[in-house]
């Protein structure tokens, strides 16, 4: 063993984080009130929350109250008919990356994003999943547990999900079950119940 | 690429290595008397010292499982291949759904549940058991410490080790034990020896590696290019030769009509098998994980638990003809013993996308009869309102 591993895990680690961009990308906070993230999904926000800008993820945005990795908030919005949640290029051909399917039912959503919360060997727990009115649609709403691989950090989640015309908006919290899950839980829920879809522009 | 594939590409992965001259040498092979602690003074205590605080962090892994039976009978084979070194082993059972099993020096031994769940028999698992004990025996990692080679890489990987300070660092800093092809042979020889010395056909070694070439050929097949990743291929290249030695080298050994004990391993793993399976079914190495659960289900048709996850496998890969595939999968296990209820979901999904409401109620009400408190129940109940 030498290390060329190790250096090519954090090269390979950093080019995943920010594909294609030329500068580090960074937290810029977030104006309490209305917005839209990344022009598919409106929202209104109350409270101190930053939001990862320059990932060229334009369909996948993460915010955060505390920090990361303590809390996350993930914004999947407007993804289409064969796409993935995230933007993964160059995956190897032996770990296919789950896409999105107009005729996924929640389960099917579920499972895709389980797919992306264990990728990296994480112990993912569906612990809830119940119907709930979401984007303007019919849509569902679900809990989590996950023992994160990395750190071992027991972590609590909360998701919402909906179809709307053929494209999938997914938001999805997760913070330590310790203290910080619950602390930002109701504005979380807030933000959920604020949320409408905007159409392509 | 990750910390953890590079974990998985670490430690000798319970593999066992090309016999050769190491067949002959070892023939007439005693146990060596137990290993007494070395003092801290010498760079070999340093390294049980080191090994001591990592053993510390895996008893309190949130990855270790904590089954009192499971981690008695895994142990109890382990003390029938140790022999006298039995006090001197521990052996711990590690949720991680990859083939792996690796042996720090001082004789703290992880097997990984993706390894157990690939056994076919106690023999099998004894086999790979067996290879880790020989190098714990033979005091490998203390003659790779001692190499300066290794012993430059070794330091590098103790920097990071308190980074991770977990599960994840472990594997790491049992990657650093890496051994030497004659190392792996050495252990191969030793594994046999001792699996015939404990009542186990030493040809069930040879076979652990067919399955597992099987479904490594399976994975190249599926994908067209996974060898260049395997770990197996990538560290092993001389594999297929290894598993004929190991077969002309236990047959050397005779013994083939002892039992392997496959009863006693489908017992102690019953209760995790299902949970190992759905890890397995994560991994989304779908080539592979067809492979095993096709061998599951040929080596007992009336298995529905294997039948369950074959259907599941299928519905995950959601290739061409998939779909029909895992339907077929389900309606089988639907009517085969030991079948998850869960079975009853998966065909209530199907029948739900392709419009077939009264089979789709029949098939989630059975779901919720069984299951009335499951995660997903309210979600379940929902469907049953669809179309008046």
């Amino acid at each position: 063993m030498n290390l060329k591993p190790v250096l090519l895990v954090a090269l390979l680690a950093s080019l995943v984080l920010l594909p294609g961009c030329t500068k580090p990308a960074t937290w810029v906070g977030v104006t309490p009130g209305e917005m839209v993230v990344c022009d598919r999904l409106a929202v209104r926000i109350d409270g101190a929350w930053s939001r990862l800008e320059g990932t060229q993820q334009p369909k996948h945005d993460v915010w955060t109250s505390e920090g990361m990795p303590l809390d996350q908030l993930h914004f999947h919005t407007g993804i289409a008919e064969g796409e993935s949640l995230v933007v993964v290029k160059d995956r190897p051909a032996d770990k296919p990356i789950p896409r999105f399917r107009k005729d996924m039912q929640a389960q099917d959503v579920v499972e895709m994003y389980e797919a992306f919360a264990s990728r990296d060997g994480s112990v993912f727990k569906l612990e809830k999943l119940a119907p709930a009115r979401f984007a303007d649609e019919n849509g569902f709403r679900f809990e989590f547990s996950r023992v994160r691989k990395g750190d071992e950090v027991r972590t609590r989640g909360v998701a919402y999900g909906a179809i709307h015309r053929g494209e999938l908006f997914l938001m999805v919290y997760e913070a330590p079950r310790i203290h910080y899950f619950t602390k930002h839980l109701p504005q979380v829920e807030a933000i959920a119940q604020s949320a409408h879809p905007r159409e392509k522009g | 690429m990750d910390r953890r594939d590079f974990v998985e590409t670490c430690g000798c992965c319970g593999a066992m290595a090309l016999l050769g001259p190491a067949l002959r040498a070892a023939q007439g092979w005693t146990p060596p008397p137990r290993i007494p602690r070395p003092s801290p003074k010498t760079d070999e205590g340093g390294l049980w010292a080191l090994m001591d605080r990592e053993e510390e962090r895996l008893r309190q892994s949130s990855f270790l499982v904590r089954d009192g039976a499971l981690s008695a009978y895994v142990h109890a084979i382990t003390c029938r291949l140790a022999q006298a070194h039995c006090p001197d082993v521990r052996t711990y059972v590690v949720r991680s759904p990859y083939f792996n099993a690796n042996m720090a020096p001082n004789g703290m031994m992880q097997v990984w549940t993706g390894l157990i769940l690939r056994a076919e028999n106690e023999a099998q698992l004894a086999a790979v058991i067996g290879h880790e004990v020989g190098h714990y025996m033979a005091r490998h990692s203390v003659e790779r410490l001692r190499d300066a080679k290794s012993r430059t890489a070794f330091a590098h990987v103790l920097g990071l080790v308190p980074v991770a300070g977990t599960l994840a660092g472990l594997g790491i800093l049992a990657g650093a034990f890496a051994y030497s092809r004659n190392h792996e042979r050495v252990a191969d020889q030793i594994g046999l020896e001792l699996m015939a010395a404990a009542g186990y056909p030493p040809l069930e070694a040879s076979k652990v590696w067919t399955n597992l070439l099987a479904e490594l050929q399976a994975e190249k097949d599926w994908t067209g290019d996974a060898s260049s990743r395997s770990l197996l291929f990538a560290t092993h290249p001389t594999e297929k030769e290894r598993q004929t030695k190991l077969e002309a080298a236990a047959k050397a050994l005779g013994q083939p009509d002892l039992d392997p004990r496959a009863p006693a391993l489908r017992q102690a793993t019953a209760p995790w098998r299902q949970l190992w399976l759905e890890d397995e079914l994560r991994r989304r190495k779908f080539g592979e994980s067809l492979a095993l659960l096709d061998r599951l289900t040929a080596a007992d048709p009336k298995d529905g638990q294997a039948a369950y996850f074959l259907g599941e496998a299928y519905r995950l890969r959601a290739s061409d003809g998939d779909g029909e595939r895992a339907l077929a999968a389900y309606q089988k296990a639907a009517g085969l013993p030991g079948v998850p209820p869960e079975v009853h979901r998966a065909l209530g999904v199907l029948h739900r996308k392709a419009g077939r409401l009264p089979e789709m109620r029949e098939a989630f009400g059975r779901y919720l009869a069984a299951r009335p408190d499951a995660e997903d129940a309210e979600m379940i109940r929902s469907y049953l309102t669809e179309g008046g």
